[in-house]
């Protein structure tokens, strides 16, 4: 594992630490009114916002938000699209064809457009939010999983499993998810990075979860409300940097993940070939 | 996404010996890219019934989402007539296939109706914000392709050394960066506190000519910088990771070893190599113009696309709604298809047998 690996899972601990206790840590509760407008001070940290609410609170239960829309999306994507390219990679032909189409299909939706609009005409709650950002997220998984399991399917023991009557099923549950793994795992790491920059920018327009702190619904009280103008910058501040660190913390595991994943595979072949 | 080309013993063979094969493979070039036009055309006609399923699957009277709520309440209680002639010419009393099949009419007539706010036709008010966005977006998509290319294809030939070292994390934390917390960040700092820039807009206003013209200049700077930064940022990272292979590859090494200067390699082995992904990469971005630049747009008030898309979404105005997504659609079916065509022109493994990595 190198530093930046390390540097990413660091980060991603620190927000998953605070989300898992945002009521502990909260030195207020962030729903609670107060005086507008407070400059940060020892009894409010971060200030407080236009209604009197103490920022650090918000974002502390706004990475909650952040990170259950990131970490679900991501995962409901990474399922969809890992049981499509197993299935595509591994039947071709017909089913392969269909497959392929439809992603093609749902690689020419805009992607932010779509979900804007299915956002603003379904009710703004939590799961109508993670399936508008599902929608549309899906198909770069199925694409990288289908050609690996392409090449999976032309390895001997996949085969020699075939011969000896092994069922389909079987052998994609037992044998091809398995070596998929880490491919898996970098995709969907990038998947929460991305869900989470789209739920950022969707509260930023205000079409996030209704009446829930997070922390693009932060920045857009900060915008809208003239905060900016102000120069209020305990107020706008903070929740930019809170996107853009956590942002940072996956990508860091993902790009540099990968490239982990390719010295070891590198590392592995090599030491096939000296073997035989 | 990469291509790796089985060779079978025929084709080497073909290669040898002239015409023949290559006419072979100019049919199947051809038969590729008419390929690629049928999934477009496949892909329009979806996009074009999700547009129409939309309105029609949205709670609520479909009139109501055609003429708007306010129409449909004056024209419900003073002339419940007018109504139903609405509903009639847009066939919502017919079974749902005869609705779709007007609805493609007046799409391929492109009747797309009046909008709820201004109720003048939607399809000028489009075409007039989608100026404003390509003034925006080309420009920027080029110089961040030529800043970000060019530092991407330096970084990834001297990978590990000083460049690569210092660019590479700078631009990583860059990219981590929301588009719209960088816009904010610049407007912040460069129009607001140092006031070089204006707050938003396109014009001042009450300018003529050559002044005018420098005016929406001095506006468009600012957005363009924070459009620039970000996409430079992902265009250096995807040249340079792909730079980054092709160094290792064996015909480098034998380039480098015939004593062929590092200029010479770059432009005449890497750049050529690399030059398929990126371009997907542009396709892409081109194809997105007309949304991509949306979070930029909103935040300085760039009266473009994406700031109407926004304010229809606001003013549940969906006749423009549609028809933004109609021609966003259009724009990345086209770039696709253009991506597609373009990397089989570049790329001569492509024409033959590919499995798709």
């Amino acid at each position: 594992m190198n530093r930046q690996v390390k540097a990413g899972m660091t980060i991603l601990a620190v927000i998953l630490f605070v989300a898992v206790f945002a009521p502990v840590l909260s030195p207020h509760d962030p729903y609670e009114l107060g005086i507008p407008y407070q400059i940060p001070s020892s009894e409010h940290i971060l200030g407080t916002n236009d209604v009197g609410q103490d920022i650090l609170s918000e974002l502390f239960y706004g990475a909650r938000v952040s990170l259950t829309i990131g970490i679900v999306s991501a995962l409901v994507v990474t399922v969809i699209g890992t049981t499509l390219g197993i299935l595509a990679g591994y039947y071709g032909g017909k089913v392969d064809r269909i497959i392929s189409q439809l992603t093609n299909v749902a690689m020419a939706l805009p992607s932010l457009p779509l979900t804007i609009v299915l956002v603003a005409f379904m009710e703004a709650n939590l799961r109508n939010l993670i399936i508008a950002i599902c929608i549309t997220s899906w198909t770069s998984t199925v694409r990288i999983v289908r050609s690996r399991v392409m090449q999976i399917r032309e390895l001997p023991f996949v085969k020699l499993e075939t011969t000896m009557g092994a069922s389909s099923v079987y052998i994609m549950i037992r044998h091809i998810l398995p070596n998929l793994g880490e491919i898996v795992f970098v995709r969907a790491v990038m998947e929460v990075a991305n869900a989470m920059l789209t739920e950022a920018s969707l509260s930023f327009l205000g079409l996030g979860v209704l009446g829930q702190k997070s922390w693009g619904s932060i920045l857009h009280y900060a915008f809208y409300r003239n905060g900016i103008i102000n120069g209020y910058y305990w107020w706008y501040l903070p929740p930019i940097f809170c996107i853009s660190f956590s942002v940072l913390g996956f990508m860091l595991l993902g790009y540099y993940g990968k490239k982990d994943i390719k010295k070891k595979h590198k590392k592995n072949r090599k030491e096939k070939i000296s073997y035989a | 996404m990469t291509f790796v080309t089985v060779t079978t013993g025929r084709e080497i063979e073909g290669s040898f010996c002239g015409s023949f094969f290559e006419r072979i493979q100019s049919v199947m070039k051809r038969g590729m890219i008419f390929q690629h036009l049928l999934t477009g055309i496949f892909t329009l006609i979806c996009i074009i019934t999700i547009n129409f399923l939309l309105i029609r699957f949205m709670p609520g009277d479909p009139v109501m989402h055609i003429i708007g709520e306010d129409e449909y309440l004056r024209l419900e209680t003073l002339n419940p007539k007018v109504l139903e002639e609405v509903r009639a010419e847009y066939g919502l009393d017919k079974p749902i296939l005869s609705q779709y099949i007007t609805y493609l009419k007046k799409t391929v007539q492109f009747d797309f109706g009046n909008s709820y706010r201004t109720k003048t036709p939607v399809l000028e008010t489009v075409l007039f914000r989608m100026r404003w966005t390509l003034l925006l977006a080309v420009p920027s998509i080029l110089l961040s392709a030529l800043i970000g290319g060019s530092l991407g294809a330096t970084a990834g030939y001297y990978s590990g050394k000083k460049l690569d070292t210092v660019l590479s994390p700078v631009l990583m934390v860059l990219s981590s960066i929301p588009t719209n917390c960088l816009a904010i960040l610049c407007l912040l700092i460069f129009a607001f506190r140092l006031k070089w820039f204006p707050l938003g807009g396109i014009t001042s206003g009450g300018l003529s000519g050559i002044a005018k013209g420098l005016d929406i200049v001095w506006h468009m700077l600012l957005p363009m910088t924070v459009m620039v930064l970000f996409r430079s940022a992902s265009d250096y990272m995807l040249m340079k990771s792909t730079v980054e292979g092709i160094r290792k590859e064996e015909y480098i090494t034998v380039a480098q070893g015939k004593g062929i200067s590092d200029r010479k390699i770059v432009f005449h082995h890497v750049i050529k190599n690399a030059l398929c992904p990126f371009i997907t990469s542009l396709c892409m971005q081109f194809g997105n113009i007309l949304a991509g630049s949306m979070m930029v747009e909103i935040v300085f008030s760039w009266k473009g696309m994406g700031t109407l898309i926004y304010d229809s979404v606001n003013t549940k105005d969906f006749p423009m709604l549609q028809t933004c997504f109609l021609f966003i659609g259009i724009c990345i079916i086209v770039f696709n298809f253009l991506a597609d065509v373009l990397n089989i022109v570049i790329d001569p493994r492509l024409r033959k047998e590919k499995i798709n990595e």
